[in-house]
């Protein structure tokens, strides 16, 4: 895994519209708490987010 | 109780796992959030591949050519009584086939307000369409509007790539009529209700020209689908030689073109969640890295079934033996075959958990696992290939991260 400690996350996230700052943005959204995705069915489409995972199982 | 997946004697999982001792040992199913309704069993296409009608599994002959009325109305009740049991927030119910488009726009139009009708207020639904984009006319861009469905299309790249495989049952290739649907949905008045391009790979066709062709739709998304096969039924050209990795090298250079384009990258799914898992993240796609799957399908029939694309490795490995009229959905959140596939990391085999890229991996897709006498607890037959894409992944990464860092120097 690479190791993002001590990188310019804000450059990276400022700089460009890259496959590498979307990436970014997603995880850190991820890490600031937002629900995980479904790991979706591979039907054609992923244009939006899709239906968040519920995180607690049901009960 | 804990699983025991490096057992060698039985099926994994419908002789191994116990879901009673799992569940009384603290393991909770997670719900389900989609759903594909298999809204007609035939098609207007005969690709050579599909995993439907040329597989293992026949048993589609014994099934309604439509869904009926009757059962759509029950599978809507089925599904708004598992929201509200589980408090969903949001699903998504992905109308499937055979060719859905075959079931017709009214019967489409009805299923999918009788849905809505019927789930809790708070339950949002993303409808979607999966098609193979011949039947794709004014009635039903009209249906896609009005009733707030999206469409994704099947496209495998160039004409001579797709019509090779993708033919109607007079054998005429279906290309040109795709690619008109196409056109159609990338205009500025039906963007809206165009979700992607749903692409298999074909490795004997140049991934470069494959991938520039899905482009010049300008797709807002596209999904790259490694064939159906397993360590019985091998894909095309994915040798038992581990050395050789033409899966790997094919998504490669797909990955290089899009990861290095200038300007916001078109989405795929499967190399964003790669990037995603590489950096911390999590998967969107059930095809790579080993979330939970909270996927139920429903036949023609009725019947509940595990994923469609289990039928790729034997006739009835889908079957569950319930169905909507008879059972809710939480039963078949206690059937092994779904158990199994909520498991993450307990429900793959020993070498998956010992892969220096098993977290990125995730054991790949489910289907792809399957070898007969063993089931599913193995890697993916395709693990020479993803290990290499996962691999050059990271290297791509850590040269750009490692290029920032400097940068800040």
């Amino acid at each position: 895994m690479p190791d993002l400690t001590g990188l310019p996350l804000e450059q990276i996230l400022e700089g460009t519209d890259s496959a590498l700052s979307q990436a970014l943005r997603r995880v850190l959204r991820h890490l600031a708490g937002e629900e995980a995705p479904v790991a979706a069915y591979d039907s054609g489409g992923d244009s939006s987010e899709g239906p968040r995972r519920v995180t607690t199982p049901a009960p | 109780m804990t699983p025991h997946p490096d057992t060698t004697h039985g099926l994994w999982p419908d002789d191994l796992l116990d879901v009673t001792a799992l569940r009384v040992a603290g393991q909770r199913p997670f719900p389900f959030r989609e759903f594909v309704l298999k809204v007609h069993s035939r098609c207007n296409l005969a690709c050579d591949y599909c995993y439907v009608y040329e597989g293992a599994d026949q048993l589609w002959r014994a099934q309604p050519h439509t869904m009926s009325q009757r059962t759509a109305a029950q599978a809507c009740r089925r599904v708004a009584e598992h929201a509200e049991r589980h408090q969903v927030g949001s699903l998504r119910v992905i109308l499937h086939g055979g060719e859905p488009l075959l079931a017709g726009t009214p019967f489409l139009r009805g299923l999918t307000r009788t849905l809505r009708e019927q789930l809790p207020a708070a339950t949002h639904a993303e409808v979607i369409i999966q098609t193979n984009g011949l039947l794709v006319n004014d009635d039903v861009l009209s249906l896609c509007h009005e009733e707030d469905i999206r469409m994704a299309v099947s496209l495998d790249g160039t004409r001579a790539v797709h019509d090779r495989v993708r033919r109607d049952h007079a054998g005429r290739g279906s290309h040109a009529r795709v690619a008109a649907a196409l056109r159609r949905l990338a205009t500025p008045e039906h963007r809206t209700v165009w979700a992607g391009i749903l692409c298999a790979v074909d490795i004997t066709a140049d991934p470069i020209a494959t991938y520039d062709h899905l482009l010049s739709y300008d797709p807002p998304a596209i999904r790259l689908l490694l064939p159906l096969g397993n360590w019985t039924h091998r894909p095309p050209g994915r040798t038992a030689d581990p050395s050789r990795t033409p899966y790997g090298q094919w998504l490669t250079e797909v990955f290089d073109r899009w990861y290095h384009s200038p300007g916001p990258p078109v989405r795929i799914a499967f190399f964003e969640s790669i990037l995603d898992l590489l950096l911390g993240g999590v998967t969107r796609t059930e095809t790579i890295g080993g979330s939970p799957s909270q996927l139920a399908v429903v036949d023609t029939d009725g019947a509940l079934t595990l994923s469609d694309q289990l039928k790729s490795a034997y006739e009835g490995a889908d079957r569950s033996g319930f169905d909507v009229h008879r059972h809710s959905f939480d039963a078949l959140l206690d059937h092994p075959g779904v158990a199994a596939r909520q498991l993450a990391e307990e429900g793959l085999s020993a070498q998956c958990r010992a892969c220096p890229v098993g977290a990125v991996c995730g054991g790949g897709h489910y289907p792809h696992r399957y070898r007969a006498g063993s089931g599913y607890l193995n890697p993916s037959v395709y693990c020479p290939d993803l290990m290499a894409l996962i691999r050059h992944v990271a290297d791509v990464l850590r040269a750009d991260l490692t290029r920032a860092a400097r940068a800040r120097c």
